[in-house]
């Protein structure tokens, strides 16, 4: 009796530690790197991790800078880079156990709720109220809460915009300049349709900027004032049924590889098989770095509004930088962000080399910068992205993010709208959207 | 003097010596793994948020009443069934054809089913993700298309995905449970064999009343593992999708949901829940199993 036990005892044992051992390889990849900035002697050690390679460099330099500017606050950085999967999970981690943590995060936009809400990110009012007056405030106070704190800056701008492919709206004979609404875009869609046979945009099921987009045009949410999921919306249901109807006459198609980042769609998009696209700003890096072949070919105008003057631009996507609570350097670690992310240094940083539309408003009149001949997104690109900037002004609706739109994003992105354009396309719209938002775990 | 009579007695020991050969491993296990399930236990009754963690007694159970964690559950106990139906029999015709006399190059023919355990599930899972591609010129598509078909999208579809993910999990591990099966076949004496074809036993004969009696033993560890293997699937998923998001979940398993409570959206409370809850499936089922068996029972009989 007493060897059954132990063998059964054993046998646990065996099933339980190999059952460890297979949900671990995931973060067997992770090949992090790291960065520093010039060493100074005497500067502070500041501690920050991001998922972005190409952010390394940024806040390296930035640092450099810094450290010129403010030679009596001096700070010595260092940036590790990782999975960005990984690396946000092991941020949550280091945060709930208050061990661990850096100082200052990248934190990206799906994950940034489920920061704010457990109070694991330290306010940053006092360090941005000097760049007030020069910045799209937009963009900072989307990464706040109910009570009027905001904790973290972003890259860019993150403005909303239209790609043209102007090889196939010349053939289709329309002039995307013309383009004021929706319905007019999608009439110039089925002129492109019946000339060349080509949708003239795409939707995504793994994510969710095109239905994003237009919902922020209706002024309307993923989450309710309270911050919990709202999904079960006039306005939801409408934007639903418009790209439904869309998809159903062929003027979208389902994006291949179910978004706007996989390897499907880069060569789909590259070879010009798709018209037009809706997508932040930012998007213009995946062209040049993707779409060789499509240099000197896409044309970049506003996007279409739901009814003539209504404001145009809405902001998309985003990563904002935070300050973790539990830093020794909390006051240093705040003005480096605001400086790095919101100076006119940092700012034409951002633009320069990573193609990120600046959050100060200063330099979208900067000739310096409109004008530069070696610049590779104006190079690229006929029209210039900064004459759109201009025209939309500051006046911009940004993704409510707070409370619970982390579990909210985590259902729209792998079911809700997998479900409403590609697998359940009959299903009533509010019956389907009150399932989505039932099986949202909070 | 009498120290060492003392060490030796014990060293000696027929009772305690097997204690001291396991201890390694029974120590690892109490540090890394028992003390872990305690505290998954715990936080399964608690709503964990760093300092201000409470307990909240049954509510993170309340996840089985969850559409979501339904579907999990169904897609996950649907692959270890079907994956056990493919990878107990087919890995052991193979093992026997690899042992049998008249097979030729057969160390080649081993190593090469055994080289895909060897790759990183990653570099597999993206190779994988880019032969299912949903494009006409992605190598299945080809594939398929020298036979007439038209281009399928595999990846969003529920019936392509599963059959990709079946086609994955034999590629990978055909050749580990080969490798079992082979050294359990070459346990079995060969004179058994040479009786039976005097006794004039066909091949199949001897296969079914010779092999498949002898290698039960392996049959059933194989059987094990597989069943927790199939229930513990994620990494496969994962890669295929390129994130833990399948589209509306047709790929989504219960270690998936586990992970994507716990760490994607920082409930462990639940996601331990989702564990415990896991733990005991799999332990219900393979004690089910190994007493079906007779595992449990055969040394007292």
């Amino acid at each position: 009796m007493k060897r059954r036990f132990m063998a059964g005892l054993l046998t646990a044992a065996m099933l339980v530690s190999s059952l460890a051992g297979a949900a671990v390889t995931v973060h067997a990849e992770d090949g992090s790197t790291q960065g520093t900035n010039t060493f100074v002697d005497g500067g502070t050690e500041l501690s920050f991790w991001t998922f972005q390679e190409l952010h390394v460099p940024f806040w390296t330099s930035m640092a450099d800078v810094w450290n010129e500017k403010y030679p009596d606050r001096p700070i010595n950085l260092t940036v590790t880079n990782g999975e960005s999967h990984s690396t946000h999970s092991k941020l949550l981690i280091a945060c709930q156990s208050g061990e661990g943590a850096p100082d200052m995060a990248d934190i990206e936009i799906g994950y940034y709720g489920s920061f704010v809400k457990d109070g694991y990110l330290i306010p940053i009012n006092d360090a941005v109220e000097p760049y007030k007056d020069d910045v799209v405030m937009s963009r900072i106070t989307m990464y706040g809460d109910t009570e009027g704190n905001y904790y973290g800056v972003d890259f860019h701008l993150g403005e909303t915009v239209t790609y043209y492919n102007m090889d196939v709206m010349n053939e289709a004979g329309v002039d995307p300049a013309e383009i004021v609404t929706w319905d007019d875009y999608f009439a110039a869609g089925q002129k492109v349709l019946e000339a060349t046979g080509k949708p003239m945009t795409a939707v995504e099921t793994a994510d969710l900027f095109l239905p994003q987009a237009m919902m922020l045009q209706k002024n309307a949410q993923y989450v309710d004032e309270e911050g919990n999921p709202n999904l079960v919306t006039d306005e939801h249901a409408e934007v639903i049924e418009y790209i439904r109807s869309k998809l159903a006459d062929g003027t979208i198609e389902i994006a291949p590889g179910g978004g706007l980042h996989t390897e499907e769609w880069y060569g789909h998009l590259n070879a010009g098989d798709v018209a037009s696209i809706t997508m932040p700003l930012w998007y213009m890096g995946r062209f040049t770095d993707y779409c060789g072949d499509l240099a000197k070919k896409v044309a970049i105008y506003e996007m279409p509004v739901w009814n003539e003057g209504d404001v145009r631009a809405v902001l998309q996507g985003g990563t904002g930088t935070s300050v973790i609570k539990g830093t020794e350097n909390e006051q240093l670690a705040k003005d480096f962000l605001a400086f790095a992310k919101l100076s006119a240094e940092g700012c034409t940083y951002e633009w320069v080399n990573l193609g990120f539309d600046p959050i100060r408003t200063e330099l979208w009149d900067d000739p310096a910068l409109t004008e530069d001949p070696d610049n590779k997104f104006l190079n690229y690109f006929m029209t210039k992205p900064f004459d759109i900037l201009k025209k939309n002004g500051t006046e911009l609706t940004a993704p409510d993010i707070s409370g619970q739109y982390a579990a909210t994003y985590q259902t729209l992105v792998s079911t809700t709208y997998s479900n409403a354009f590609e697998m359940s396309v009959d299903r009533d719209v509010y019956e389907l959207l009150q399932e989505e938002q039932d099986s949202i775990i909070y | 003097m009498k120290k060492k009579g003392i060490l030796k007695k014990v060293l000696y020991s027929q009772k305690v010596a097997p204690y001291v050969f396991i201890a390694p491993f029974i120590i690892t296990f109490v540090v890394f793994f028992a003390y872990s399930i305690f505290s998954m236990v715990m936080m399964s009754f608690q709503k964990v948020a760093g300092p201000n963690t409470v307990f909240v007694g049954l509510d993170n159970y309340k996840v089985i009443h969850n559409s979501i964690f339904i579907k999990s559950l169904k897609n996950s106990i649907f692959y270890t069934i079907v994956s056990c139906a493919l990878m107990i029999p087919i890995p052991l015709v193979m093992a026997v054809m690899l042992n049998s006399k008249s097979m030729k190059a057969k160390s080649f023919f081993r190593s090469l089913l055994f080289i895909p355990a060897l790759t990183s599930v990653v570099v597999a899972g993206v190779v994988f993700r880019m032969m299912f591609g949903e494009l006409e010129g992605s190598f299945m598509n080809q594939v398929i298309a020298s036979f007439g078909q038209g281009p399928l999208i595999w990846l969003r579809t529920p019936g392509t995905v599963w059959m990709v993910l079946f086609f994955v999990c034999l590629w990978r591990w055909t050749g580990v449970n080969m490798m079992y099966y082979l050294s359990g076949l070459q346990q079995i004496p060969s004179d058994l064999y040479e009786s039976a074809s005097i006794d004039g036993a066909s091949t199949w004969q001897a296969f079914w009343n010779i092999t498949v009696p002898l290698l039960k033993p392996t049959i059933i560890y194989v059987l094990t593992i597989s069943i927790f293997g199939g229930m513990a699937m994620f990494s496969e998923s994962y890669m295929i999708f390129n994130g833990n998001k399948s589209p509306n979940n047709i790929g989504t398993t219960l270690v998936g949901f586990l992970y994507r409570m716990a760490f994607e959206q920082n409930n462990l409370g639940i996601g331990s829940a989702v564990g415990v809850i896991f733990l005991s499936i799999v332990l219900v089922v393979n004690f089910l199993q190994l007493f079906a068996n007779g595992t449990f029972g055969r040394k007292e009989k």
